[in-house]
């Protein structure tokens, strides 16, 4: 049993790098978790003397222990204060070495900031701890969920911008301590950052990829992500697709029984109603819309619904004029149709000509001319990006065939099935 | 915070409106605390967002601004009617919007914004339209008849008898040179390997 003092002087001396071993082994030790315990009211002033960068590790376990014995219901702004000023300025090599002990003081900032209710003075921090955690950007860590989830509370959408736009490959819980609820609060805060940012395709990726994760319960993340997907569906392209054939049945079925008004919004509008009507029904489940926070994405599906009709008159007809636009899709005149359809022109969603001599609307094929330089660069890029996935994928491939519980199960399998074939039914007799 | 303002005052003196956006936003993080003080350029911040063509980021800035910044900034209150505005996309009282009498801060971006409006404008018309009469052709680019038929003839569209414009399709580019078409083929080559394996 030591003094804190005596702890202190240890990390300092044993902080080069052929010590660092022996030193997580220290600080591991259940002697040393007991005297940082019981010195609670002194580990801030510990920390404070020692350095960051040198002393990674040492200041990594104080603060985590500190963050153990605080109240994350109050908040502790000094404790708050000390781990914002630690993070940024720690050494990746050093913390990585105690991968939960980090995760683990880095939700209890996300705890600190929220109690306090001060989200935004976590979000600078926890976006350098990331850095520091990540071996490489195509991995998963906890913090990635926190991160997202100060964000979103403090409506700094664009500072999770780079993060939340790159493409995660890695999920490696040994270097990471990534849980399965880690991963599924990824994809869902991660979701509504793209939501936020308008950026439908990639959110409806992220959310797919939550609904897709193998599970045998329904979880409250998953049944959120089904309901935001179905909505984000809606507004994006008018429907719902069909949920992949790997999706958990568990799932499945919950997309048709759980979703309450949400699933009723879907088959309304796949039934061709009209706006006002289904303005009127989502006005009538307004309390349980609120309660899932899905307000705001039912009145961008009603308003899609208006452009999605437009949008089918191009399949139909060749020219139109305004006048049988407005009153084909709904709208109140020739001015609104015209001003709808520039819209839409200007967001690339509807290819078309205005002729104001005749009032009319050409719709025209999509009559881009691909030998233009720009999309043969377009389409190098995607090439390029898919070789480097397909590239991924074959190492994945590997990894997965070498690994020894694949192997001891394929192996028992195979063997059961051998055992089947002999005991089962003799060969045939020879015909005469 | 003057430190951080000052790299930003930097930025715009260069004319490198893109960049003032992220910088605020970086600074902004540095101190919390930042959007409730009276001296953040909170109409620039917000401008400077519209001007990357970031209006979710825009929208944003205005969310994080607490209510009293709100209340005591009438070119805030102006910024945000703008964003309204074009998030709507509401062509033709954007030009409306964006006179306001702005800050001496404010004006190059402003001034800058209403450049690339235009030439935004310009080139969504001569995708759009087969033929547009010249007061609409004003509207949409927010400047007098006069004017908008010197723009129209700048694109190279006629001006008929009748006051209305003919809109020609934008010229598809051009064929790519030798050396892109060696590259090119250096790719394809590259892909075969690869789908071979």
């Amino acid at each position: 049993m030591g003094t804190l003092d005596a702890l202190v002087a240890q990390i300092t001396a044993l902080s080069g790098e052929a010590d660092l071993p022996q030193l997580l082994n220290q600080l591991k030790s259940n002697a040393q978790d007991n005297v940082m315990r019981q010195s609670a009211g002194g580990l801030l002033a510990a920390v404070a003397g020692l350095d960051a960068a040198a002393h990674s590790l040492g200041c990594l376990h104080l603060l985590e222990a500190k963050a153990r014995t605080t109240n994350a219901q109050q908040g502790d702004r000094e404790f708050l204060e000390a781990a914002c000023r630690f993070l940024p300025a720690c050494t990746p090599h050093q913390v990585c070495m105690a991968p939960e002990k980090f995760a683990a003081l880095c939700r209890a900032v996300k705890a600190h900031c929220l109690a306090l209710g001060l989200p935004k003075r976590g979000v600078a921090p926890l976006r350098a701890a990331v850095a520091k955690l990540c071996p490489s950007p195509d991995h998963l860590t906890p913090i990635h969920a926190d991160f997202f989830q100060l964000c979103l509370l403090s409506k700094c959408y664009g500072a999770a911008a780079t993060l939340v736009e790159a493409d995660i490959f890695t999920v490696d819980p040994t270097l990471t301590a990534c849980t399965p609820t880690d991963v599924l609060l990824y994809c869902y805060y991660g979701a509504l950052i793209e939501i936020g940012r308008r950026r439908y395709a990639h959110a409806l990726d992220l959310l797919l990829t939550a609904i897709t994760a193998p599970t045998m319960v329904l979880n409250a993340i998953t049944l959120a992500c089904l309901k935001k997907f179905m909505l984000v569906s809606l507004v994006h392209a008018g429907a719902v697709p069909q949920l992949p054939k790997y999706t958990a049945p568990i799932v499945t079925r919950a997309a048709k029984n759980e979703c309450g008004a949400v699933a009723e919004l879907v088959k309304l509008c796949t039934q061709d109603k009209s706006a006002a009507e289904l303005a009127a029904f989502a006005q009538g489940k307004q309390a349980e819309f609120e309660q899932d926070g899905n307000v705001g994405l039912v009145k961008l599906a009603i308003e899609g619904h208006a452009k999605r009709q437009i949008q089918k008159l191009t399949q139909t007809y060749l020219t139109l004029s305004l006048a049988d636009l407005a009153q084909q899709a709904g709208l109140s005149g020739p001015q609104e149709a015209e001003l709808a359809v520039l819209r839409m022109i200007d967001a690339g969603e509807v290819h078309a000509r205005i002729s104001e001599r005749d009032g009319m609307v050409h719709f025209l094929e999509q009559d881009e001319a691909y030998h233009s330089e720009a999309t043969s660069a377009a389409l190098d890029s995607l090439i390029g990006r898919s070789i480097d996935v397909a590239a991924k994928l074959a190492a994945f491939d590997l990894a997965v065939s070498s690994d020894r519980a694949y192997l001891t199960k394929t192996e028992l399998r195979s063997q059961r099935k051998a055992d089947v074939d002999q005991s089962g039914p003799p060969p045939e007799a020879p015909g005469p | 915070m003057e430190a951080l303002l000052a790299s930003v005052s930097k930025l715009i003196d260069s004319r490198q409106y893109d960049e003032v956006g992220i910088a605020l936003d970086e600074a902004e993080l540095e101190d919390p605390s930042a959007l409730s003080s009276e001296q953040w350029p909170h109409s620039l911040h917000l401008l400077a967002h519209v001007y990357a063509g970031r209006l979710e980021d825009a929208r944003f800035v205005y969310k994080r601004t607490p209510e009293d910044r709100r209340q005591s900034s009438p070119e805030l209150a102006a910024a945000f009617a703008l964003l309204q505005r074009l998030w709507v996309k509401d062509y033709q009282h954007v030009w409306a919007a964006l006179q306001f009498a702005w800050s001496a801060q404010v004006a190059p971006l402003a001034a800058a914004l209403a450049e690339r409006l235009r030439s935004r404008q310009l080139s969504l018309v001569g995708r759009a339209y087969s033929t547009i009469g010249v007061p609409k052709l004003a509207a949409l680019l927010g400047c007098s008849e006069a004017e908008a038929t010197q723009a129209a003839s700048g694109e190279g569209w006629a001006v008929g008898q009748d006051g209305l414009v003919e809109v020609k399709p934008p010229a598809v580019g051009a064929a790519t040179s030798s050396a892109a078409a060696e590259q090119a083929l250096q790719r394809l080559a590259s892909y075969v390997v690869h789908l071979e394996i």
